[in-house]
């Protein structure tokens, strides 16, 4: 059984973000369905082991340029969302998918991570139904935006 | 000292923050590439030699191993100094790089200070 909770999915999230970017989330109030209306970009990745999920990540154009212009040394403002959007969301789900293998890692060693893959609205929103079924998700916003990272058993 | 370093990510955003760590860490290098796989790397070092390769893993193509493992049947390319900045953190398949000749590690989400830090030792010949 996949031993990663909504809590310590928050924590790998919320860690990362701010090791790697310098960007402070907390928990919001918003639900799935409104983050995705918001989001300007998503991406999934795969965990292959003994047993398998995939990680997704949507983000809203502020938290991209939060997290682009925090790696890269600039103003949030000079980040173009349609340049970075893609490439920011896609490497934060194989953080993401990193941090949460190390998590598995003692019960599940030879587990591999697969390659980001951006998704579409239509395919968010299956991975979004199939997380309220029998996965686990986190939604957090920053101070210019919004990010959903869900985690389902596949 | 000047250095050329290789930069084989195949996210443009890490591409991007490593060569501004390699900047910020004041070694000056005289030639900063990048490449968006092991394939392409292996091609371009051949084409002209590097001096330091910092090397993500989770690549398309050709990953950062089997770049690992190419390099080491290469004898021109013994003396190109290869760091890991990945996500990877299986301890068999680093100890193989370790064996490989793999000498440095930063695992993500890092720290940009690390990464300069890791770049600074490199220039630094540790």
């Amino acid at each position: 059984m996949l031993t990663v909770s909504s809590d310590n999915l928050q924590s790998v999230v919320t860690r990362s973000l701010e090791r790697m970017a310098f960007v402070i989330c907390e928990s919001t109030q918003l639900t799935g369905g409104e983050v995705l209306a918001l989001a300007n970009a998503h991406a999934s990745i795969e965990l292959r082991g003994k047993s398998n999920y995939i990680v997704t990540v949507s983000a809203t154009s502020g938290l991209i340029q939060e997290v682009a212009s925090g790696m890269m040394g600039c103003e949030p403002e000079e980040i173009d969302v349609e340049d970075h959007g893609r490439a920011t969301v896609a490497e934060l789900a194989n953080i993401f998918a990193g941090e949460l293998v190390m998590q598995l890692a003692s019960q599940d060693e030879g587990m591999l991570i697969g390659l980001p893959r951006e998704l579409d609205d239509e395919e968010i929103g299956r991975f979004l139904d199939a997380t309220a079924d029998s996965g686990h998700y986190t939604i957090q916003a920053s101070e210019l935006g919004q990010l959903m990272v869900c985690v389902i058993r596949d | 000292m000047n250095y050329r370093i290789l930069i084989v990510d195949d996210s443009p955003l890490l591409r991007a923050t490593a060569r501004r760590a390699v900047l910020q860490a004041g070694a000056c290098p005289s030639q900063i590439r990048e490449a968006p796989n092991g394939q392409e790397a292996l091609a371009a070092l051949r084409e002209s030699p590097a001096d330091i390769v910092l090397l993500d893993i989770n690549m398309p193509v050709m990953d950062g191993f089997q770049f690992v493992e190419e390099k080491a049947k290469d004898p021109s390319l013994a003396d190109v100094r290869v760091a890991l900045v990945t996500t990877e953190g299986n301890k068999k398949r680093l100890a193989r790089m370790t064996e490989l000749g793999v000498k440095h590690y930063l695992r993500k989400p890092f720290e940009p200070e690390e990464l300069r830090a890791l770049v600074e030792d490199l220039f630094g010949g540790n």
